[in-house]
């Protein structure tokens, strides 16, 4: 397990289902991040993820973002001047979530 | 014991023995001696005990050295002797000893054995202490005896003679009556001691010192006949003579034959006569002549030597005390003997005189109430003045010639009473209300208590009436306010007179003395103190003539009450016959009315008026007297010439002195209240009155009397009665003397009025008690408010100025201490203003005490100049040690503050376009958080030329609220004041002068900041590169702040071929100078590495550049060139301390091979070169001294040190391990070295890695290349890029490199060079390119170019190759 990845419903301070990722997301562990967005997404318009305390997040793990992006409003709370904000921002991630 | 005996070497006496020819002794030549007595000699010879040996049955004698000298004249004959032939006179003693001994008896032993002994020409007297111990041959035969004895003559005389001067010293306590007794006592004594003294004559000389008497003597014929008949004054006359006139004894001989038919032997030691004697003088203290001779005979049994002379010298002494108590007991009885005379024939002559001063008194009174009462020729009313005065004293002498009669005659049994029977209360009430107006006179009361008698007494009227008078006059004279009680009453047969007053009363101890003749109370409280002291006694004397007592109970202060108690029927007036005169009453109580009522005149006190021809050029005069007429007398005689100022006692003279300070003081001795001489002490006390020159005038005559009023200080002495004449003589030279003094006083007065300085002069109590016009210009105190007694006005409110006070408290308390010293103290003007004074003072003992003079100078200006000066000082040197524009500006105003005395400061630079400004002193902020009064201030100062200062005045223009003042064009500096501080004019001029100071010190240092940036670009420049090959760090700690250039220096240089040449050097020194040195060898170094030389050819060649460097001698220099390709690395050390090479995995070594000299040190040496393996991610550390040379630590605990941090941190990237070792290394409290170090990473060999191609397997691939990057000192942020650009291509390849569903391994390769990583993943699989949908398949991709510089993919046949570079910063 390269990364824990938990959702809480109506954890974050909107009220809305918080998704928390740390450690690192790559190809072997992307469908767990699918699970738990799904999960979250099921009875929710808006799902906050967190992505703070994720250390690495590859192709795969935007592939699953780009993939609820479209059902959902996703919501990325994401840490300047790290890799992940760096590759949420060169996968043009930032035109279909909000970033925060 | 050898056969042979070897005698010469055993002192004299073995020489002695070896010499003497023994064949002809009875023990036979001396090679045939027995062994016996070989071993005896060679026993008793070398000892330095007195030893005898007595040989054979003759006794043979031989002995050693130490025992010689008891034979005296015996030796040398005695050696060889029989001891019977030797001691033939003690041989009746001491042979029976030997006999016995001989015979085989036990050993003897004799102690202090009295010997007569003729071993020096006399029989002598010794004392010996000995013992005879046989020597037995091998058969226990006796062979001979052995003699160990000691000669105790010496000390057995000394004890005894000891024991006759303490016996001599008893008789000094003995109580004798005369020298002559004296003389036998100490002869009593010495005839105990004939063995010492056989004889012995004392002689006395008569008064006139010509004859000498025989007083004492024993053991010569008794009487002084006979001794003069047998000792010839021819023969002792000369010697007494001699000895009278040097006072030292003398030995006189040749009396043998003289003597010896007076001479009486006792026998104790032998019956020969004396021939010599001694003659001592006998002395007493206190009397200078010689008194008389003491003649001892001196035994003949002994010679006279040092022991005898200091015996006779110790009896002497003993001698001398004996007559010195004698005489003084003498004296003394007859001292007392010639008192008990005098008293005798005082009396007589009290007698006598009374009775032969009744006649001229008489004569004198007569005719002066003759002519008073003459109506034919009436006096003229001055003449009259005279003559009452004249009949008043005579009736008073009279009245005192009367008493000493009477007393002469009571004693003499010639006073007997006229008795009357009268009516004693009517008497006493008679008596009482004649002397009524002296009481009532005296302003006292008067009250009488009368008891009816019982029956008439029987008393001599006049006698009572002395009784009553005298008890009368002594209350009222001894009353000064209060009043007297006189009462009579019965007391079964005795009638009681009490006389009770209020008065001063008498000490408890002279109540026993009250009623003795002559005798007087002591005290100075009477009205007057006039008086014989025999008043009371003659009382007593009248009463017991009654037959009865008088007593008296008194307290100090509480009065007295004097108790008479006589029978109404005496026996004495029964047996004397009844006076029938009885109502002739005498003019006594006229008498004794008169005296007291002139007390009472003295009580109102002549007020000492002004004459109304007052002439203020006349000398005053005052006159101190208690005696009415004495005083109106001595004005009489004084007013001609002088103004005359009357005071009637001490008290009232001292104030009159104080008002009107008088030429003179005329005083009596005696006074009540306060008399003569607590008057002179008084007006000697009071420095104003100290000089007036004091004349007592005394009727106690004498030079006694003279002496005492003398030595108070008085300046002259007259005794009554005095002559006119003699007066006004006394009082002229006096006043003469006083008007001198006073003239000197004015002189000093204009004198010191003259000085420029203030003068004072102060007494002991602190109290200034003058001063000149200069020091009331001064203090603004003048003269009029004389004396200033501390706490002085001018002192500061301890309150209010504690600071002040404090100073001059100081100043005040060392001067009590140390009686001089010179301050400069603040004092406070009488307006109010503070100025400095500079105080010198001295001290002089006066007769009141330590009196102070001192002078004054006003140096307030001389002071603030003093300040100004070190104010400038102190803000010079706090400027000095300021660098930059912030620390002048802080240390100016920090100065500035306290010189002002400001309670704030601002100083502040405008903001230029190069920097932000600068303020300093405001609370916080900048320039927009200024208060707008001081900003507008210091706005408005700036545009002011320097050394210009703008005031802002208080509120309503009191006072200044501030100061500002231009420092540049830019910048200026504000002090501010609290409410209603005033700021002098010299307080400006001084703050303009700082503010100008500060300001050249800002000039100073802007320039220098200029100059700093200069040097730091400059030494930036020399330094060291600042882009450096991946893998290093490097670090510069110079010693010299601010400086950042210094002696060391690190390089770093890309050589051909990846070779990389490192350098760290160490030049002699800091500073500018060795940073000069520093950057010629850095740059020779760097071309000689460039040019292609291993490290030692580097260093040698380097050693010819140091020889054309001043300064470049003995630098050390680690020279290294690493080839990272092949993991090895070349080094050099030119007396530098060692590399240290730490590996991965732990451990750490010391580069110590191929070390030599210093640089420049030896041209010709040879350097060496060694190399050293660079495993994985080995590190090096290149350092110079300073950051392991510690003071007191030895260099190699410091490079263990470094080594051991090196090798605990070989995993941290080389920057952070450069920091470590700065952080671990180097003391907190600052380095005093530069320190240059260069860490090296040797590079992680490039990375190679398989992972099979599953998807679990990219994060432990992650993990690895993270490992490699940050081993390659890849910062964190390339690394994290790098990491998911290989990962994408990682997960491509897992993801679609297989078609066939196995797993194929993924190779990832990685490597750094030249600034680059190259990286590179390689499949079996095909790559699929992006296809339409951007979606996410082709994402992974387009994050690989996003991140990676060059993004390449290599499809090929047998896989795809994904090629990948990023350029990385160091």
């Amino acid at each position: 397990m390269t990364a824990r990845i938990t959702s809480r419903p109506a954890a974050d301070p909107t009220g809305s289902p918080l998704v928390v990722v740390v450690g690192e997301v790559d190809l072997h562990n992307a469908a767990e991040l699918h699970d738990a967005l799904a999960t979250a997404a099921s009875n929710a318009e808006r799902v906050v993820v967190d992505l703070t305390k994720t250390e690495y997040l590859d192709s795969a793990g935007i592939r699953v973002l780009f993939a609820h992006a479209g059902r959902v409003r996703l919501e990325l709370v994401v840490e300047d001047n790290r890799i992940v904000s760096s590759v949420v921002v060169v996968s043009g991630l930032t035109a279909l979530v909000d970033v925060r | 014991m050898p056969g042979k005996l070897s005698l010469t070497s055993l002192g004299e006496m073995g020489s002695a023995i070896a010499g003497k020819d023994w064949a002809s002794t009875p023990i036979g030549p001396i090679e045939q001696w027995p062994r016996g007595l070989r071993t005896a000699i060679s026993t008793c010879l070398p000892s330095r005990i007195p030893m005898l040996l007595w040989w054979g049955p003759t006794l043979v004698q031989l002995y050693n050295d130490a025992y010689q000298p008891f034979l005296g004249d015996k030796h040398p004959a005695s050696l060889g002797q029989p001891a019977a032939e030797c001691w033939a006179e003690a041989w009746h003693e001491l042979g029976p000893m030997a006999d016995g001994v001989l015979a085989g008896g036990e050993a003897t032993y004799s102690e202090n054995q009295l010997l007569f002994i003729n071993r020096h020409g006399y029989l002598e007297e010794t004392y010996w202490t000995f013992s005879y111990s046989p020597i037995l041959d091998d058969d226990g035969a006796v062979q001979g005896i052995f003699v160990a004895t000691s000669d105790t003559t010496r000390r057995v005389l000394s004890e005894r003679r000891l024991r006759t001067v303490r016996e001599l010293g008893a008789v000094s306590t003995t109580e004798v009556g005369s020298a002559a007794e004296a003389c036998r006592a100490v002869l009593d004594v010495l005839a105990g001691h004939r063995t010492d003294v056989p004889f012995a004559l004392a002689h006395l000389f008569d008064d006139d010192g010509d004859d000498a008497a025989l007083v004492a003597s024993y053991g010569i014929a008794a009487d002084e006949d006979a001794a003069s008949a047998v000792l010839p004054r021819a023969l002792v006359d000369p010697a007494l003579r001699e000895v009278a006139t040097t006072r030292s004894p003398r030995l006189i001989s040749g009396l043998r034959e003289h003597v010896a038919a007076g001479f009486e032997a006792d026998g104790a030691l032998g019956s020969a006569v004396p021939d010599q004697a001694m003659v001592l003088p006998l002395t007493a203290s206190g009397h200078t002549g010689v008194l008389g001779v003491l003649v001892l005979a001196i035994s003949p049994y002994r010679a006279v030597n040092e022991d005898y002379l200091g015996f006779f010298d110790l009896v002497s002494g003993q001698v001398s005390t004996a007559l010195t108590d004698a005489l003084a007991y003498v004296a003394e009885r007859e001292r007392s003997a010639a008192l008990a005379e005098l008293d005798r024939a005082k009396s007589d002559f009290f007698a006598n005189v009374s009775h032969e001063l009744r006649t001229p008194l008489t004569l004198i009174a007569g005719p002066a109430a003759d002519a008073l009462a003459d109506t034919a020729a009436p006096l003229l009313p001055a003449q009259r003045q005279r003559l009452e005065l004249i009949q008043r004293n005579a009736r008073l002498l009279r009245r005192l010639v009367d008493e000493l009669l009477d007393f002469a005659r009571i004693e003499a049994g010639g006073l007997q009473p006229r008795f009357s029977v009268i009516d004693l209360a009517e008497l006493t009430r008679e008596i009482t209300e004649s002397f009524a107006p002296a009481v009532l006179r005296a302003g006292l009361g008067l009250e009488v208590d009368w008891s009816e008698l019982s029956r008439p007494a029987v008393v001599d009227v006049d006698m009572w009436e002395k009784i009553l008078l005298n008890l009368l006059s002594n209350a009222v004279k001894y009353t000064p306010r209060g009043g007297v009680r006189v009462s009579l009453a019965q007391d079964g047969d005795h009638a009681v007179l009490r006389v009770a007053d209020t008065g001063v009363g008498v000490p408890a101890d002279e109540l026993p003395l009250l009623f003795q003749r002559f005798h007087r109370v002591r005290s100075t409280r009477g009205r007057s103190h006039e008086g014989a002291g025999i008043g009371l006694a003659l009382v007593r004397e009248l009463v017991a003539l009654h037959g009865g007592t008088v007593s008296a109970t008194s307290a100090e202060g509480a009065g007295a009450t004097f108790t008479v108690r006589v029978p109404l029927d005496s026996t004495a007036a029964r047996d004397a016959p009844e006076d029938t005169t009885a109502d002739a009453r005498s003019p006594l109580a006229g008498a004794y009315l008169e005296e007291a009522l002139r007390w009472s005149a003295a009580d109102e006190p002549e007020a000492p008026a002004e004459d109304d021809d007052a002439d203020p050029a006349r000398a005053v005069v005052l006159v101190v007297e208690d005696n009415v007429d004495m005083r109106g007398l001595l004005t009489r005689l004084l007013r001609p010439h002088y103004r005359v100022l009357l005071a009637g006692d001490g008290r009232a003279g001292l104030a009159a002195a104080r008002e009107h300070r008088p030429d003179l003081v005329l005083s009596d001795v005696m006074m009540p209240e306060l008399d003569g001489l607590g008057l002179l002490h008084a007006l000697r006390r009071d420095p104003t009155t100290a000089a007036i020159p004091v004349v007592f005038l005394s009727a106690r005559a004498g030079e006694d009397a003279a002496v005492v009023g003398l030595d108070a200080g008085a300046d002259d002495y007259l005794p009554k009665p005095f002559s006119t004449h003699e007066l006004i003589a006394r009082v002229r030279a006096n006043v003469e003397l006083s008007r001198l003094r006073r003239g000197e006083a004015e002189f000093r007065r204009a004198l010191v009025d003259s000085l420029q300085e203030g003068f004072f002069v102060a007494d002991h109590t602190g109290a200034i008690v003058e001063i000149n016009s200069a020091w009331a210009s001064i203090t603004g105190y003048g003269p009029e408010s004389l004396p200033h007694l501390a706490p002085y006005p001018w002192l500061a409110d301890p309150e209010t100025r504690p600071d002040l006070r404090s100073s001059q408290d100081e100043a005040m308390n060392r001067l009590a201490e140390d009686g001089c010293g010179d301050f400069v103290i603040p004092l406070c003007h009488r307006d109010g203003h503070v100025l400095w004074v500079a105080l010198s003072s001295n001290s002089i003992e006066g007769d009141g005490g330590r009196i102070f003079v001192g002078t004054l100078r006003d140096v307030t200006a001389e002071r603030s100049a003093a300040l100004r000066q070190s104010a400038l000082h102190g803000f010079a040197v706090a400027l000095a040690a300021a660098t930059d524009v912030t620390e002048v500006l802080d240390a100016g105003i920090a100065g500035l503050r306290p010189v002002l005395g400001a309670s704030s400061a601002v100083a502040a630079v405008w903001p230029s376009d190069a920097d932000d400004g600068v303020i300093v002193g405001a609370p916080s902020g900048g320039f927009a958080d200024l208060p707008p009064m001081i900003a507008a201030a210091l706005d408005d100062a700036r545009r002011h030329p320097v050394a210009s200062v703008n005031a802002t005045p208080g509120p309503g223009g009191e006072g200044v609220l501030g100061l500002a003042a231009p420092l540049d064009g830019d910048a200026a500096v504000w002090l501010g004041f609290p409410p209603s501080h005033s700021v002098s004019a010299e307080d400006r001029s001084l703050f303009a002068l700082l503010a100008s100071h500060l300001a050249q010190a800002l000039l100073r240092a802007r320039s220098y900041d200029q100059a700093r940036t200069v040097a730091l670009t400059l030494q930036h420049a020399m330094l060291g590169p600042t882009e450096l090959p991946p893998g290093f760090a490097v670090r510069y700690e110079p010693a010299v702040q601010p400086l950042e250039v210094g002696g060391d220096w690190y390089d770093v240089v890309p050589l051909p071929g990846g070779r990389i040449g490192v350098v760290v050097g160490d030049c002699v020194g800091h500073g500018l100078a060795a940073a000069a040195v520093m950057g010629q060898l850095r740059s020779s170094c760097r071309a000689l590495m460039l040019r292609g030389g291993g490290p030692a050819q580097v260093l040698q060649d380097l050693d010819a550049f140091a020889e054309q460097i001043p300064g470049a001698m003995c630098t050390t220099v680690f020279c290294a060139v690493i080839e990272p390709s092949g993991g090895v690395l070349r080094y050099s050390s030119a007396g530098h301390p060692p590399a240290v090479l730490g590996h991965a995995g732990g451990g750490g070594e010391l580069l110590e091979g191929a070390r030599s000299l210093p640089l420049g040190v030896d041209a010709t040496t040879v350097r060496g070169e060694e190399t050293a393996e660079l495993k994985i991610g080995s590190v090096l550390l290149l350092y110079t001294d300073g950051l392991v040379e510690r003071r007191g630590v030895p260099l190699d605990d410091g490079v263990d040190a470094t080594r051991d941090v090196v090798a605990s941190g070989v995993d941290l990237r080389p920057s952070q391990l450069a920091d470590r070792l700065l952080a671990e290394l180097l003391p907190a409290g600052g380095h005093d070295d530069d320190v240059a170090l260069v860490v090296y990473r040797h590079p992680p060999v490039p990375l190679r890695l398989e992972m099979p191609g599953v998807a679990t397997q990219l994060a432990p691939m992650r993990a690895r290349l993270r490992e490699w990057l940050a081993g390659a000192e890849i910062s964190e942020e390339v690394s994290d890029e790098v990491v998911l650009a290989v990962g994408e291509a990682c997960a491509n390849a897992v993801e679609h490199g297989y078609a066939d569903g196995r797993v194929h391994p993924v190779l990832v390769t990685a490597s750094a060079e030249d600034g680059a990583l190259e990286l590179a993943v390689a499949d079996r699989g095909i790559w699929k390119p992006p296809g339409d949908d951007p979606g996410y398949r082709g994402r992974g991709i387009e994050m690989m170019r996003a991140f990676m510089d060059e993004v390449e993919v290599l499809p090929g046949e047998g896989g795809t190759v994904v090629r990948m570079r990023r350029a990385y910063p160091a």
